[in-house]
């Protein structure tokens, strides 16, 4: 079994689901939006993935950078524009976890404010996708420092509803700064969500984790969050929000 | 060796080699002393980054309890957070500063003296704590009395239960509360300041910090872990991540270092403490001089400004 298992690869014919380990053919992966047929494992998905099942097609406007001077500010764990869900207006940030782990440092921080900014100065709701392993260590005392810069701009929007759609994995310094604060926290099933990795508690408690204690389901009996929503609902629920609010 | 028995070796060499100067007779004595302490000067003067994160962790370092009773005047505990809990990592409550009323919250590692660390978790706060604190801080707010916060903690608690409880949720809150805190704050990092724990009692109006204090996203050892594999890198680790107070008083981040004796707090905590207490004086009296918005206005741009600098 092995065998067939390491061919798989997401760019061939087959993929393997991490989760049951059933092979599934690519092309039917993508047409059940990367949500896999026998145990609805959601894989996840880079931001352009993620944008293209979200919004109308073509309708997504990348935020043009402003103020950037030289490579330190570009950076691709994240995706920030305008766009249209269902024929309305908002303003989306999409983490990308397979960019440096969807790591929050100074560059990200700076678009995550600017889209934060915008969505105060034009009124448009705001919609978060995460999908990170926290702050970028890499950058030291500016990377912790991005968790009170981001939450800073959120307690800022007084004009704007913000939505955060938990993916998988969201932990560390992302969960526990701006992410955590928006008015309606979403996730997708199965979702890591937490603030220490697993590793870290091991290496404190010496002790077996319990399995799922960070699962999104786990979340929603805890109180945490206010919905789990599959897949292939998420365009029609963003829509009951964008047409509430 | 383990760290703390090497700064012990030194330090207990050292008290020897003056005990046998009191003993010699005859002899001049005063130049023997001064030898002892350039001596002193000379084996701390250096000190690396990992070695002030050894300091920052030494277990005769002054803490909380230390800083509470050598500066404050009527230190009156408030507990719980009243949603059914009491964190012991998170210790607070209400207290005269000289005649100025303030609240003063922070963590709590081991008690002055004691090998306790455990019963406090080493300073890492549950949900709970967080919970507890952000009461406090509203407290401070509604009556307009200063914040006081002394960071202390390896970080918040890693554990299934507090995943269970929203750690994450209760971090981003606490961080939330502080930096909008319609009230003075003045912050004093005094020993580990660890991650997203840290974060949540560790920004105000004034930031007092001492030199082998360690601000930092992650412990050197998870960062040489992350990069090497394992902890035998923690030193060029704790390097990268420029965390001690010296480094943070250059980047402007810090606006009042405290020097350490030499060889580091545990050597005169009395004096530690005194001298964090007068530059804590010399932070109220300026912000209470001060307009509440203007506060603000003042933190608002401080966090706005707060990138490193280019080149």
């Amino acid at each position: 079994m092995s065998e067939v298992l390491d061919v798989a690869k997401k760019d061939g014919r087959w993929v393997e689901c991490p989760s049951c380990a059933e092979i599934i053919i690519t092309r039917k992966l993508q047409e059940n939006l990367w949500v896999c047929h026998h145990c609805n494992h959601h894989f996840r998905l880079g931001a352009r993935d993620r944008i293209g099942l979200i919004c109308d097609e073509g309708s997504f406007e990348e935020l043009a950078p402003s103020d950037h001077t030289g490579d330190e500010d570009f950076d691709d764990a994240i995706k920030t524009g305008k766009a249209a869900i269902n024929g309305m207006l908002c303003l989306l940030g999409v983490m990308d976890f397979s960019h440096k782990g969807g790591s929050m440092g100074v560059a990200m921080g700076r678009k995550i404010i600017e889209l934060m900014d915008t969505a105060q100065e034009t009124g448009l709701p705001l919609i978060f996708f995460t999908a990170s392993g926290g702050v970028r260590i890499h950058e030291g005392i500016w990377g912790l420092f991005q968790m009170l810069r981001t939450v800073h701009a959120r307690d800022r929007i007084t004009r704007s509803p913000v939505i955060t759609v938990f993916t998988d994995p969201t932990t560390g310094g992302v969960t526990a700064s701006f992410a955590a604060l928006a008015d309606i926290l979403l996730a997708e099933p199965g979702a890591r969500i937490g603030f220490a990795g697993p590793r870290v508690i091991q290496t404190v408690l010496h002790s077996e984790l319990p399995e799922d204690f960070q699962n999104a389901e786990t979340l929603l009996a805890n109180g945490l969050i206010d919905r789990i929503v599959p897949r292939r609902d998420l365009r029609d629920t963003l829509s009951f929000f964008l047409r509430w609010f | 060796m383990r760290s703390k028995d090497r700064f012990h070796e030194i330090d207990s060499a050292l008290k020897e080699l003056q005990e046998s100067i009191t003993r010699i007779e005859g002899m001049d004595t005063d130049e023997l002393a001064r030898k002892v302490s350039m001596f002193r000067e000379e084996i701390y003067a250096g000190i690396s980054r990992w070695s002030s994160i050894e300091l920052a962790r030494h277990s005769g370092r002054p803490v909380l309890d230390d800083y509470l009773s050598g500066i404050f005047r009527d230190f009156t505990e408030l507990r719980g957070d009243r949603i059914g809990e009491d964190d012991a990592a998170i210790k607070g409550g209400l207290a005269f500063l000289d005649d100025v009323p303030v609240v003063v919250v922070g963590h709590k590692k081991r008690s002055s003296r004691g090998k306790d660390h455990a019963r406090y978790r080493y300073g890492m706060a549950s949900p709970s704590g967080h919970h507890k604190a952000m009461r406090l801080m509203k407290l401070a707010e509604k009556f307009g009395r200063p914040l006081i916060t002394f960071v202390d903690t390896p970080g918040a608690y890693p554990a299934p239960e507090t995943e269970y409880r929203g750690q994450a949720f209760s971090i981003a809150q606490c961080i939330s509360t502080l930096a909008s805190l319609k009230t003075p704050v003045i912050v004093c990092i005094i020993g580990e300041a660890g991650s997203g724990g840290a974060l949540a009692l560790g920004f105000g109006d004034r930031i007092i910090m001492l030199e082998n204090a360690f601000y930092s996203a992650i412990s050197p050892e998870a960062f040489s872990s992350i990069l090497y594999g394992d902890d035998s890198n923690k030193e060029q680790a704790a390097d990268a991540l420029k965390g001690s107070g010296r480094d943070l008083a250059s980047e402007g981040i810090v606006d009042h270092l405290i020097k350490e004796p030499v060889g580091g707090a545990q050597n005169d905590p009395a004096a530690v403490v005194e001298a964090t207490g007068q530059v804590l004086r010399r932070c109220v009296s300026e912000l209470l001089k001060m307009d509440r918005e203007e506060i603000m206005r003042q933190r608002a741009a401080v966090i706005e400004r707060l990138l490193p600098s280019k080149g």
